[in-house]
């Protein structure tokens, strides 16, 4: 059975409702070939476990939440991801990702919501370059993925349910939406930290 | 104030963050990071945005990779890997020396338990005078079990000697302990087929005293 049919499988049921042999399948890629090669490049189990984590990470919101077709070659793309993960994590040695990793989805929540109290006054003089730039870019999104974000993102709710409520003909319509806002926003973003140089 | 990057080179920087360059892209692009600081630059503040936005992004349904602890071999700490390679060996050696003891018929019972019964059927026999010049007194069974160890001394006992000699004895007591020390050199060869069909034609010997003995060792055998 070729790698692609398997890959095909697993998906196909997950998007049925059923994820046990997707998560299987990629518990059994990421401990049994990706993790190997990756140490075996890195010698560090730390920084490969930060590179698979990377890979995987992207690899499921490329396939399973934007939904994206397969490629002909699953792992051989999967192992090109790593490449790239590697440069990332290994050949940047970022601060950027330390910092904005370290802020953790909370902080950067309440940052959102205008409460920086329990932050350390160094993390709240960063977050507060990076917050004004996310509520610049924020405002210069269009209207209806503010209302999108907003809803996702400040109110918690869920795609599926956002979905009806804004007239979205599919739960993945709204899906492929969210994503498009937020490579907008990360645009946007950019542009702010750029002329705040 | 610097320079913004273009929307292609945007693209390009979106699609690194995204894990999506090929092998060749990427060389070039790890090239310009080294060799541009102000592309370098930027790519950082790209970076502090895609970071930010990818946290805003993670659906509740995306596994906790960061919890995903190997556990395959490649996960294993070295000293594992140390006791894994060890009880291999040990496992090797041992199978192979099972494997040795089995096909060593020395280490087989039924050999030992032949080997036994052959000395005690070739037991109690003197040696003929050393004087050449004085009358040859040994019985045929003498005669044999004596040829049959000076072979054996000489290092030149076979199943084909053995089997020669036979052929050419008449005595049924000698016959019987030939027959005998035949079986012990095919076991001791590990042949076990011969061994057997010598044994069959010792167990439907009505003289022999010993059939009942090579009975016992064809089912020892089977």
């Amino acid at each position: 059975m070729s790698h692609k049919y398997k890959w095909n499988e697993a998906f196909e049921r997950a998007f049925n409702g059923d994820r046990r042999l997707l998560d299987e399948h990629i518990s059994q890629f990421y401990n049994s070939k990706l993790y190997p090669i990756i140490l075996g490049r890195t010698q560090s189990r730390d920084t490969a476990h930060e590179v698979c984590s990377v890979t995987m990470t992207k690899f499921w919101n490329k396939f399973y939440i934007k939904r994206d077709a397969l490629p002909d070659n699953v792992n051989g793309y999967i192992y090109a991801m790593a490449n790239n993960a590697f440069y990332q994590v290994v050949g940047m040695k970022s601060k950027e990702r330390d910092f904005v990793n370290h802020l953790k989805e909370t902080k950067i929540l309440e940052a959102i919501n205008g409460n920086s109290n329990n932050m350390e006054e160094s993390e709240a003089g960063q977050m507060e370059n990076l917050y004004k730039a996310l509520e610049l870019g924020f405002a210069q999104l269009g209207e209806r993925c503010r209302e999108l974000l907003n809803l996702n993102i400040l109110q918690k709710q869920t795609i599926r349910s956002i979905a009806p409520k804004m007239k979205f003909p599919t739960e993945n319509a709204a899906t492929q939406k969210k994503t498009k806002c937020i490579k907008a926003l990360r645009k946007l973003i950019y542009s702010e930290i750029h002329n705040q140089d | 104030m610097k320079k913004k990057l273009s929307n292609q080179e945007l693209e390009l920087i979106e699609r690194f963050f995204d894990l999506e360059l090929g092998a060749e892209e990427l060389a070039a692009f790890e090239k310009r990071m080294e060799s541009d600081a102000s592309f370098h630059n930027e790519v950082r503040k790209y970076e502090k945005a895609y970071h930010l936005t990818a946290i805003l992004e993670k659906e509740p349904s995306t596994p906790n990779f960061d919890d995903m602890k190997p556990h395959a071999l490649g996960g294993m700490k070295p000293w594992k890997w140390m006791v894994g390679i060890l009880a291999i060996l040990a496992i090797l050696t041992t199978g192979y020396w099972y494997a040795n003891m089995n096909d060593n018929p020395a280490d087989q019972p039924v050999f030992a338990e032949v080997e036994q019964y052959v000395d005690m059927l070739s037991s109690g026999v003197v040696r003929g005078s050393d004087n050449p010049d004085s009358e040859p007194t040994m019985t045929p069974i003498e005669k044999a079990i004596n040829q049959m160890n000076d072979w054996q001394q000489a290092g030149t006992l076979d199943s084909e000697s053995l089997t020669q000699l036979l052929m050419n004895e008449q005595d049924v007591d000698a016959r019987e302990v030939i027959q005998w020390w035949i079986v012990r050199t095919y076991l001791e060869s590990n042949d076990i087929e011969n061994a057997k069909n010598i044994l069959n034609d010792i167990a439907k010997e009505p003289n022999y005293n010993s059939s009942n003995k090579a009975k016992e060792i064809l089912s020892d055998l089977e």
